[in-house]
Parts: structure tokens; C-alpha cells; sequence
């Protein structure tokens, strides 16, 4: 017992009021701490002293997340791979806030915090990879456990004419076309090798030849992530801020112009189908 | 997207607004639920329409009551919460003074306390409404299994919610949800444990009609009020009135330095 310990235990008899006391004012940590004047520790190495002239900044934000110290090339594959989920598009979802906030003339910082909680989202973004990392784990599980193909897509609902399996449910008519992109830049980079991406790959082609559905590119990266020793929870906190970039553009875009004119809407343009108006009835 | 048929415009049974007849973007004449805004506000009472906008229909004399009950029991979940906390440490920062709403809900939108649990404990009550409570809270006590919205927080269950939670039932004494919760919660407090923040304003919602997510929705708005004037007072002081660790107070496992 320390000393600290010590005191609380004698201020109080009751156990849960001392152990709440032990983390009052008090923090104790491994991730690391700023020494005001000097440097910073992150987990278990100086920031200034080491890190500095070491590493890049995704290496920095992966080994911040996850206390991993990853490889230059996995940090590049992993910028490239934000290439594919951050385009200057207006239509997209988290864009369109972006665009929003723009033109109404919020802060950037509010643009960007607003469109990746949009794209904290179970259709796509990255609760969308956190989804995919956990049906895919489920999945090769019970496919070493000697399930077939066929077995593991019968216990999924059937939308849009294909079976709706997280990063799964693309219509083979509609190619991904970042798939062929990413699996060439992850071979270059000595990536393409792993049980879970030889799963994936391989269950895009039941897919494609039973179902008319195939993989999109987050599956492949989801894939590529689990090879690499990353769990669901650590691709959902990796990928958090992937959408920003594009967001930032669609802000940029329309920040300074006139009010309303990102897609203006008429009364009509919402359509109504509730209630008709009616009177309000005395008290 | 271009394989999914998106509809081309928002649908919603919400709010109709008339266009005026010199402009299509200009509303004439905007309705909740059917009901003129305008008449509402001559007429009726905030609690009221806003049980108006989230049910759909003019609430009755005890749902108001309810409503009263449940949004200010909620108004202010103190400086120590969760939300309000994120606020004020984000206000005497200096943090533009917009974000410090929005950035306290979103702190406290979690599923431990959080906005999420009241989502939980709303599906929690409403899927073990058919069981007997005493013998469900016995059975859950017995198998320390998880019970969303009620529990023990500091070690320990807080007498104003226990309080409101009593206040809520009484002003709905019909109500089977109220009922139900209340005679599970009679029976977790043998063992220390009772509602908790979140299960009130799941079982409020869910006593008005309300489903899971409109209930979370409902929850934030109630807390709104405590977050966004606590947050807003704090920035007006200077950021030193706030505590900042001091080195020794801070302990990193990974070195002695």
C-alpha cells in the first residue's frame, strides 16, 4: 500500500467510497504524459526524443489508438486506403453536412465533427468497418468450424435481390471499382497474404457465383486488417476521421456562398404524408 | 448508388409547411402534427407540443403532467454528469461556445450512462414486461446479469432519482410500464441497486408510447437545458478556475521519471 493509499484508507471505512478516492484528482495511466518543458511520452517512448525523426504521423496515430508501433508500409497502405473513403462528392452523405455547414457559415472543425458522426454509420463509414470486421470474424469462425459457403450466407436476409452481409451486399452488375486498385497497391506493398483476406476473397467468389453479389473494397481492407492483428474495436477507432478530407472540400466549396444556395428546397420539396391540418381542439 | 432507387425528395408525417403563394421556399404557414404552429404557441404550453411533435397526437391531461414531471426531473442532470461535465471542462477552455451543446450530448452518448443506455434499458423494460418484476429483479440479482437502466452507480443508488422515478408514477398511476418498473425496482433496492438516470427517461418514454430511439432522442433534448448552461457559464471564467492535474497527480505506468 502506498502512501497515498494509506490516507484514503484512513479517511473512510466505507471500501467503495476509498476506492472511488484512489482515482479522485488522480490519474494513472500507460499511454503516456506530457512533461511540460521537456517532452512527452507515448506509450513507452519520447515523442520528441524518438518518434520525431522516426516515424510518420499514421504510424503515430496507429501506435496513439492501439500501442502498436506498425510498419512503414502497413502506414502506407493505410493512407492509401483513405484514399477510397474521402471524395469531394456533395451527394454523399457526410459531404452534404460538410456542404451545409459551409454554407451556413459553421466552423470547419463543426463540418468535420458533424460528417464523421454522420459516417458513424451502420450503411457505410467507419461503425460500417467495425460491422464488417465482426461478421467477418463470426464468419471464418464458424468456416474453420467446417461450415460451408452455402451454410454460412443461408442465416442472412435477402435485400435489394442479394444477400445483406456487411461489406458483402454489392450487386455483382456493379463493380467496386476500388477493388482492383487496392488489391494491386496491397500486393505491391507485401500486404496480400493472410487467412482472413483468403476467406474474404473466397467467399466474394462463392458470392459472385451463387448470388449475383460481391465484396466491396471495405471488406477487402477489413480483411487486410484482421490479417495484420487488428480487431473490430481498433478498425472502428483507426478509421474514425477517414471522411474528413472529403468533407473539408465540400465545406470549402460552398463556404462564402450566398445563403441557401447549397441545394435549395421548396416548401414541397419535403413531402408530407402525415396528418392533414387540422383544428386545435379547446382544452 | 446507382443500383438503389433513392426517392427524390424527404418524407415525413412530422411538419407540413404551406408554401406562401409569391414564393415556393417561404412558408405561409408551418403545422405540427396537423396543428398551426401558430396556434400552438398561442395556446399550449412547451411540454405539450413537444409530447405533440414526438407522439404525434396532443398529449392527455396526465401525459402532460408526465411530460412536466420527466423534462424537468431531467433538466439539469448536474454539474457532475457525464454531458454537463464535457460542457463545462469544454467552456472554461475557451472552446467556441456554439459546440458546447452538441459536443455535451455527444460525450454523453454512450451506452454506460449514456444516451445509448437509455436506448437499452427502453428495450430492456419493454421485451420483460410480461414476466413477473419481482421474480425477473430476483433472477437478475441472483444471475448478476445486466439490467440497462437500473444498477448502482459510486457504488451506490442516487435518492433523487429513486424520487423522481416515484413522483413519474404517481402522475401516471395506470400506466403497467410504471408499474412494472416500479415494483422491479422495489425489489433491486434489497440489494442495493435501483434506477438509474437512464431507465427513468426510458421507462418515461416508453410509459408515453414512445419507441427506443425516439426515446433517446427525447432524453437528449430533456438534458439539453443543465448542458448547455453549465457549459455556457464556465466560459465566461478564466480557464485557470478549472482544475488541471498537477504532475504528481498524474502517474505514467511506463516510466519513472
Amino acid at each position: 500500500m502506498t502512501d497515498r493509499d494509506k490516507h484514503i484508507a484512513s479517511a473512510t471505512g466505507d471500501p467503495a467510497v476509498e476506492q472511488l478516492d484512489r482515482r479522485r484528482r488522480h490519474i494513472r495511466t500507460a499511454i503516456g504524459k506530457w512533461f511540460g518543458g521537456r517532452d512527452t511520452r507515448v506509450r513507452g517512448r519520447w515523442l520528441l526524443g524518438d518518434l520525431l525523426q522516426e516515424i510518420s504521423v499514421t504510424q503515430l496515430k496507429v501506435l496513439n489508438i492501439t500501442g502498436r508501433l506498425i510498419e512503414p508500409q502497413l502506414a502506407t497502405w493505410l493512407e492509401k486506403t483513405v484514399f477510397f473513403t474521402s471524395y469531394p462528392d456533395h451527394r454523399i452523405w457526410c459531404n452534404q453536412l460538410g456542404a451545409l455547414a459551409g454554407n451556413g457559415a459553421a466552423s470547419p472543425v463543426a463540418a468535420v465533427a458533424a460528417g464523421v458522426l454522420a459516417a458513424d454509420s451502420r450503411a457505410y463509414g467507419s461503425l460500417a468497418q467495425y460491422l464488417t470486421v465482426k461478421v467477418l470474424e463470426e464468419l471464418y469462425r464458424r468456416y474453420c468450424a467446417g461450415e460451408s459457403f452455402a451454410e454460412l450466407v443461408a442465416g442472412f436476409p435477402v435485400r435489394n435481390g442479394v444477400p445483406s452481409i456487411s461489406g458483402f451486399a454489392r450487386p455483382v452488375k456493379i463493380a467496386d471499382e476500388r477493388l482492383e486498385p487496392m488489391r494491386q497497391f496491397t500486393r505491391e506493398l507485401g500486404l496480400a497474404d493472410g487467412p482472413y483476406l483468403r476467406f474474404t476473397e473466397s467467399l466474394a467468389e462463392h458470392l459472385r457465383l451463387h448470388h449475383q453479389a460481391d465484396m466491396n473494397a471495405a471488406a477487402y481492407a477489413c480483411a487486410v486488417l484482421m490479417d495484420q492483428g487488428f480487431n473490430a474495436t481498433e478498425v472502428y477507432r483507426i478509421r474514425t476521421m477517414d471522411v474528413a478530407s472529403g468533407v473539408l472540400a465540400c465545406y470549402g466549396d460552398l463556404y462564402g456562398s450566398p445563403a441557401q444556395a447549397f441545394l435549395p428546397q421548396r416548401c414541397t420539396d419535403v413531402h408530407y404524408d402525415g396528418v392533414s391540418p387540422r383544428a386545435l381542439p379547446p382544452r | 448508388m446507382s443500383d438503389v432507387n433513392f426517392r427524390p425528395d424527404f418524407t415525413t408525417k412530422l411538419c407540413l409547411e404551406e408554401p406562401a403563394a409569391t414564393n415556393p421556399y417561404i412558408a405561409e404557414r408551418r403545422y405540427i402534427a396537423g396543428y398551426n404552429l401558430a396556434d400552438l404557441w398561442r395556446g399550449r404550453s412547451y411540454a405539450e407540443v413537444l409530447l405533440l411533435l414526438f407522439l404525434g397526437e396532443l398529449p392527455t391531461p396526465a401525459q402532460i403532467r408526465f411530460g412536466e414531471i420527466l423534462l424537468i426531473g431531467l433538466l439539469n442532470p448536474g454539474p457532475r454528469h457525464v454531458a454537463v461535465r464535457a460542457a463545462m471542462t469544454a467552456g472554461v477552455s475557451k472552446t467556441a461556445p456554439e459546440h458546447l451543446l452538441p459536443l455535451g450530448l455527444l460525450t454523453g452518448s454512450g451506452v454506460q450512462g449514456g444516451a445509448k443506455q437509455v436506448a437499452e434499458a427502453h428495450q430492456f423494460i419493454s421485451s420483460h414486461l410480461a414476466e413477473e418484476p419481482h421474480a425477473f429483479a430476483e433472477r437478475c440479482l441472483g444471475e448478476s446479469s445486466t439490467t440497462p437502466g437500473f444498477g448502482s452507480e459510486f457504488g451506490d443508488i442516487e435518492p433523487i432519482w429513486q424520487q423522481l422515478a416515484e413522483d413519474l408514477a404517481a402522475a401516471l398511476p395506470d400506466s403497467p410500464v410504471m408499474q412494472w418498473c416500479s415494483a422491479f425496482n422495489q425489489s433491486l433496492n434489497r440489494q442495493g441497486q435501483g434506477w438509474l438516470l437512464p431507465g427513468i427517461a426510458a421507462a418515461g418514454g416508453l410509459a408515453l408510447g414512445l419507441g427506443a430511439r425516439e426515446t433517446m432522442g427525447f432524453y437528449q433534448v430533456a438534458i439539453a437545458p443543465g448542458v448547455a448552461a453549465h457549459g455556457i457559464e464556465q466560459s465566461h471564467k478564466p480557464i485557470a478556475s478549472n482544475p488541471f492535474l498537477r504532475d504528481d497527480q498524474y502517474e505514467c505506468t511506463d516510466l519513472d521519471v
